[in-house]
């Protein structure tokens, strides 16, 4: 059942634009526009890219098509709002780390009910493995984290693209967020075990497999590989998996879906305990996926790869 | 536990736990890097062996620091053992 997968041949994200110059341009232009221009530019933004990037289009719609069992104008236009969404996304993250603490949380629509959740899910173990997707502004759900006053940690895939990752890495260091680098460092998960048990927060992205060790379950009716370093982090420091997604809505608005913690079981087969706690989260992600999938922001084909034996 | 008989557990241990089909825990050498490129094991790896020797052992691996000192190789992890078991005694 536990596999280890095959390294990504190709990462959505190293195509010519994910690089500095752009988010420069994205961090300077995007402030300067009126107000009233902003979802103009949007539009002119996503037809630009939509066009011209191919691959990512492809891959949007056949995901997609998989997600929504549509096909046709609907599916295009849905494709489009990915986009649409995305460009939305990225300059939120831009803006981001300029904004109080009180202009975040302004923006959350919910946020009462969802730092109750939070706060019943932190009562049930020392720390929390907090487990997202890359669906909607999951950059500014990381923010809301702190909002618990515990430090928070933040588990990242290394991208190969070097110049972005280290400006991302600055801007979280300055929000007083903790990066640490899958497959850099071999020694991660004690780092993080240590912190879990110091009460800390964990914060990891479950959609992706991070290319170590994996689960192929079924995500909307097709086999995906999905990470299993979550429920082994969860279960190594016996705290809960905590599903939480923060979902755009119209304009700046921001709505958080926390989902029940996910207990990961410690019984004598820890293979089985990792399996169903994946699963159980794979079922979370599918669910919150589902209300938005226009803002899961996958730019590649997301079926194509199972994971093959060690 | 004698040194030896711990880095025999220890060796029987890293072998089990990480389910490592082509090598026997005789193969395991005392001063094999853990994380070299003949084991190459990865986070999760290291994870799951800290949490077995933790609960064998009854010691505490604190932070990354502290394991990857400990995790260097069978050698290493023994020493970190018997001093953190001593510890535990006195």
């Amino acid at each position: 059942m536990q596999n280890r997968s095959n390294a990504h041949e190709r990462r959505w994200s190293r195509h010519g634009w994910n690089n500095r110059v752009s988010l420069y341009l994205i961090r300077t232009l995007a402030p300067r526009i009126p107000h009233p221009f902003i979802s103009l530019t949007h539009w002119l933004m996503t037809a630009v890219c939509y066009v011209a990037m191919g691959h990512e289009r492809r891959a949007s719609i056949a995901n997609l098509r998989q997600i929504c069992a549509e096909d046709g104008l609907r599916l295009r236009r849905r494709s489009f709002s990915l986009f649409y969404n995305f460009s939305r996304f990225m300059v939120a993250r831009m803006e981001m780390k300029n904004l109080p603490e009180q202009s975040i949380t302004e923006r959350v629509v919910n946020l009462p009910e969802a730092r109750a959740a939070l706060e019943r899910a932190l009562a049930l173990g020392s720390g929390a493995v907090v487990a997202t997707a890359h669906l909607g502004n999951w950059e500014m759900g990381v923010r809301l984290l702190k909002l618990s006053g515990r430090k928070v940690h933040i588990v990242m895939m290394a991208d190969g693209v070097g110049d972005i990752e280290s400006e991302y890495e600055r801007s979280r260091a300055m929000e007083g967020l903790k990066v640490h680098w899958i497959g850099e460092d071999p020694f991660v998960g004690a780092e993080l075990l240590s912190a879990l048990r110091d009460g800390e927060l964990v914060a990891v992205q479950a959609d992706r497999n991070a290319g170590a060790a994996c689960v192929t379950l079924p995500l909307f009716g097709a086999p995906v590989q999905l990470p299993l370093g979550p429920a082994t982090l969860a279960r190594a420091a016996d705290v809960p998996i905590l599903p939480c997604y923060v979902l755009m809505e119209d304009g700046h608005h921001l709505r958080l879906r926390i989902d029940p913690p996910i207990q990961v079981r410690r019984t004598s087969n820890a293979r089985e305990d990792l399996y169903q706690a994946t699963l159980e989260l794979s079922r979370s992600i599918e669910a919150a996926v589902a209300e938005r999938p226009e803002q899961w922001f996958n730019f590649y084909p997301i079926w194509e790869k199972t994971c093959t034996q060690p | 536990m004698t040194r030896e008989e711990i880095k025999e557990t220890l060796r029987e241990m890293i072998v089990q736990e990480l389910r490592l089909e082509e090598i026997t825990p005789e193969e395991v050498g005392d001063d094999l890097p853990l994380t070299g490129a003949r084991l190459g094991f990865d986070s999760i790896d290291i994870l799951e062996l800290i949490v077995a020797i933790e609960r064998r052992f009854g010691v505490r691996i604190r932070d990354g620091a502290s394991a990857a000192r400990a995790l260097e190789s069978v050698n290493a992890l023994a020493d970190f053992v018997l001093v953190n078991t001593q510890e535990k005694l006195s």
